[in-house]
């Protein structure tokens, strides 16, 4: 059982952890069609993470109804939405179709027929607002959240502070109606100019660090899953 | 003086209700009058719009509509832009999604756009599918669907999203993998721009720019600084920009007012909140 269970995929991300780094610095017709050939079986894995994903958003919605566990009411719109969305998909097509002419008795077109798509109709109609309707509650919790929590409390704080104004301005067109002209004689106006400057000097040196970062932790973790150190990928409590 | 010392301590622990309808009423006004404010253009969005404004007619650019209805009021209105900008000056378009949720969100794209060209003298047949576009829908594998395209994009996108073969398909004539493109754009509301980055313009050399939502854009500026992205359009504002420039106002020019009414009373509210807490403070 330990063979299937650790030695058989640790050896497996061994061996194509070590032949994808080679193949990338292998410029060859046979290297190329090698990564052409992965990464075909890789979006097939992908697809099945997909019925993976399903099975489990089913399940756990499953148990919360069988336990009537608090907010259950909540699972069955998600059944709900999930079947109706998949049946409607899978009966009368995901697609707008053209639409069909209407014809008089001498065979003229005289008119057109929509044609009602009815997955088309609950993703416009439906999810396409419920999705923009959660994004767009931000703005109100942002708006509450800055009112109570943005205080110039210390120094850091203040320079956070007066930065987010300097960009929260300059970032719409009112911030050059505010300050149009510009101290340094640029041709843009002053506030927008600063924003800009904030955002490809301060900002981006920061966020170079976070990139920089990130990419040594991504090596380090990639290492450590081919080399068999790092082993959470597997599950279970091994 | 205690009444004074009470009336300061209900601004700054304000109902938060009075807020939101604060926020409500500086959204629906602007929208309501219908004023449009010209935005100031950014060299990021502008590097975008001359990069597509140079190319030849005839040209093939692939625009990645990687996003879901959720940040549709930033990035569709910049999608609309760039289809507009692409046939106006005769340049083929493909698109797909990395988001299982965005692909009716390219083919709602193409009918409006199909519907704005059907009297175009440029394209008097209509823009069609499979000649001057072509919507591959969604694309599972995330980060490897890059890899697949940059390959061969007819392996990696065999079918179109009606289920047509793309094999034989006018628009792939000359191009056979992402390196053939003349420009991709990837509009993206989570992290795929760093995919494109990774996986795209660095193993198949092609020039990339990028649209995202405002909330995201600063953590792309280290690439606009090294080249890896040739322009960025950043947020509503982005969108306006392009709007502008291309010549076709529509919704994100609409927007920016409401926008800007927002972000000023956001401004204000922190102001007064601040103003507020230092006085009680040295009350006590």
């Amino acid at each position: 059982m330990q063979l299937v269970r650790k030695h058989i995929p640790i050896a497996v991300a061994f061996i194509m952890g070590v032949a994808m780094f080679f193949q990338f610095y292998i410029p060859t017709r046979e290297s190329s069609n090698f990564l052409s050939d992965v990464t075909q079986w890789n979006r097939v894995i992908a697809g099945f993470a997909l019925l993976l994903g399903i099975y489990s958003l089913l399940n756990h919605h499953f148990h919360k109804l069988r336990r009537r566990s608090p907010g259950w009411g909540f699972s069955v719109v998600v059944y709900v939405g999930f079947f109706a969305m998949a049946l409607a998909g899978l009966i009368w097509g995901i697609r707008n179709e053209p639409p069909i002419p209407t014809l008089n008795a001498s065979g003229q077109v005289i008119g057109q027929v929509e044609v009602f798509v009815p997955f088309l109709w609950m993703y416009q109609y439906l999810f396409v607002p419920m999705q923009a309707t959660m994004f767009s509650i931000l703005a109100f919790y942002i708006a509450s959240a800055a009112y109570r929590a943005f205080r110039a409390r210390t120094r850091e704080a203040t320079v956070l502070l007066l930065t987010a104004i300097i960009v929260m301005l300059g970032r719409v067109p009112l911030g050059a109606f505010l300050i149009g002209y510009h101290p340094f004689g640029g041709e843009e106006e002053f506030l927008p100019w600063l924003t800009g400057w904030i955002l490809n000097n301060p900002s981006m040196a920061a966020q170079r660090g976070i990139m920089i970062g990130i990419g040594l932790g991504m090596i380090s973790t990639s290492l450590r899953i081919i080399f068999g150190i790092e082993r959470t990928y597997m599950g279970g409590g091994d | 003086m205690e009444e004074k010392q009470n009336w300061m301590e209900w601004i700054t622990t304000l109902d938060r209700r009075y807020i939101f309808l604060l926020v409500a009423i500086s959204v629906i006004i602007p929208i309501v009058i219908g004023v449009i404010l010209p935005v100031n253009v950014s060299p990021e969005v502008r590097s975008v719009y001359n990069y597509i404004d140079a190319l030849p007619e005839g040209s093939t650019v692939m625009i990645v509509l990687d996003y879901d209805p959720a940040s549709e009021a930033e990035l569709y209105p910049m999608t609309l832009a760039l289809y507009r900008h692409c046939f106006d000056r005769g340049i083929k378009v493909m698109s797909f999604t990395l988001w299982p949720n965005g692909a009716a969100l390219i083919e709602r794209a193409f009918d409006t756009i199909k519907l704005d060209y059907s009297e175009s003298e440029m394209f008097p047949d209509g823009i069609r599918s499979g000649i001057e576009y072509v919507n591959y829908g969604y694309q599972v594998g995330g980060a490897l669907v890059i890899i697949a395209a940059g390959q061969d994009i007819r392996t990696a996108f065999s079918t179109d999203y009606r289920g047509n073969s793309t094999a034989s398909m006018e628009i792939l004539e000359e191009i056979n993998s992402l390196g053939d493109l003349d420009y991709v754009v990837d509009l993206a509301a989570g992290s795929t721009i760093d995919w494109w980055v990774i996986y795209g313009v660095q193993r198949y050399h092609f020039t990339l720019g990028a649209g995202c939502t405002a909330v995201s854009a600063t953590q792309y500026y280290p690439y606009l600084n090294t080249g890896q992205l040739n322009g960025l359009i950043g947020g509503l504002k982005g969108a306006a920009e392009y709007e502008q420039l291309g010549g076709h106002p529509d919704r994100a020019l609409a927007g920016m007012t409401a926008q800007s009414s927002v972000h000023a009373l956001i401004v204000f509210l922190v102001v007064i909140a601040n103003v507020f807490y230092f006085l009680t403070r040295k009350k006590g």
